[in-house]
């Protein structure tokens, strides 16, 4: 299997990149709502580094995501209609735009806290904010909201990809696993 | 804490000197802890820089003062983030008001325990607080030991009064004073 996209298929990086991500996203989805949703104390309160941590390592692998994706084309899309074609593009584009957005704002909120981030105790994250509570509030509740419609956005292009599999029954599914 | 057993002075069975003492402060053998409650837990936190001046009139006790001054740069919170959010603008705003002070107006005593009421400031806000003192000499001194003492302080402030009002559902409103000083005779 070859390491990069050809025109017809996906390499592996990106698929490994894929599914990683895709994975990670959503249990940080989850994650997150679950440490929001938490009476914090001395027990439970190193659940919330642990959460800045995962979701920077997934902002380093989704910023090289990009970066792979733009020095290398993904195959062609399958045959569709016009209009499907567009929605995809449309959806692809705003997830990528999301993906970003959502650890990055988490990353400029949480700065803003004065807290620090450590990276799974090897160092210390820089921030990126001065401690102010207004753009920590801001920015945690953009983050929250950009997560929410990244998993909206997540779940209309898992329902495309198995209309394709299951009614359309072609390779777009296929070929990303494969 | 370094001197486990001590002997509590009573403050009325001395007869030593007349004029108030002035006493400075060991910090090798001093703690100045607080214990605040999050989520349902104690945890101590402490102060690694401050200044204590006690002078104690061992005839005349209304003539002893106390004055702290705490460093809030130097403030911990028993943990990481603890320490973090203790220093942070939410808290103690260290950067704004590197200072927390205690300055007595009158002391009591009955016993071996000593009432001090004094102005402490936390955040620039004024407030009378209450603190409770103790004097111990060293086990194994002289009853008649005055040069090298340890007093032990105690109080209760509520942070909501001095606007240290961050994290209210998971931090709770007091914040306890422990400082245990090792003191000496100037
Ligand atoms: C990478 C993907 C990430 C996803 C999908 C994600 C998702 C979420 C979600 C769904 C919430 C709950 C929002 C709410 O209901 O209010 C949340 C909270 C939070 N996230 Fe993230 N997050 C990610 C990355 C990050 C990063 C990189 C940071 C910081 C460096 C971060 C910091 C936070 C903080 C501080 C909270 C608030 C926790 C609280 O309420 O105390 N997140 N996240």
């Amino acid at each position: 299997m070859s390491a990069r996209n050809t025109p017809t298929q996906y390499g592996w990086i990106t698929k490994s990149l894929h599914w990683i991500i895709a994975i990670g996203l959503w249990a940080m989805f989850f994650f997150g709502k679950y440490i929001s949703n938490l009476e914090l104390g001395p027990d439970n309160y190193h659940l919330i580094p642990r959460h800045k941590a995962f979701g920077m390592l997934l902002l380093a692998l989704i910023t090289i995501r990009i970066l792979w994706r733009v020095t290398n084309p993904p195959p062609a899309a399958l045959p569709a209609k016009p209009m499907e074609h567009l929605l995809a593009k449309l959806v692809h584009t705003v997830l990528y735009v999301l993906m970003l957005a959502t650890p990055f704002f988490g990353w400029i909120g949480s700065s803003a806290t004065g807290f620090s981030i450590p990276f799974f105790g090897l160092f210390d994250i820089p921030l990126i904010w001065g401690e102010d509570e207004k753009v920590a509030d801001l920015f945690l509740m953009l983050h929250g909201y950009a997560a929410m419609a990244m998993t909206a956005l997540a779940t209309m292009h898992i329902l495309a990809a198995l209309y394709r599999h299951l009614i359309i029954r072609d390779e777009t599914l296929r070929r990303m696993v494969r | 804490m370094r001197i486990l057993f001590t002997l509590l002075i009573c403050l009325f069975a001395s007869n030593v000197t007349a004029a108030p003492v002035k006493y400075t402060v060991d910090t090798q053998n001093t703690d100045v802890n607080f214990t605040y409650t999050f989520g349902g837990k104690d945890i101590i936190g402490a102060f690694n820089d401050y200044d204590i001046n006690v002078a104690v009139d061992f005839q005349a006790l209304q003539n002893s003062t106390v004055s702290v001054t705490l460093k809030t740069k130097t403030a911990t919170g028993g943990f990481v983030f603890g320490t973090q959010a203790m220093r942070s603008k939410k808290i103690l705003s260290a950067k704004a008001f590197p200072e927390i002070t205690f300055q007595s107006k009158s002391v009591t005593g009955a016993g071996d325990t000593a009432t001090i009421n004094g102005d402490i400031t936390v955040r620039g806000i004024t407030k009378p607080l209450t603190l409770t003192a103790q004097l111990f000499r060293p086990r194994g001194s002289d009853v008649n030991e005055r040069d090298n003492l340890f007093i032990k302080i105690i109080g209760t402030l509520d942070r909501f009064d001095f606007g240290a009002d961050g994290y209210p559902k998971e931090v709770a409103p007091d914040l306890r004073i422990n400082i245990l000083a090792a003191i000496q005779k100037q």
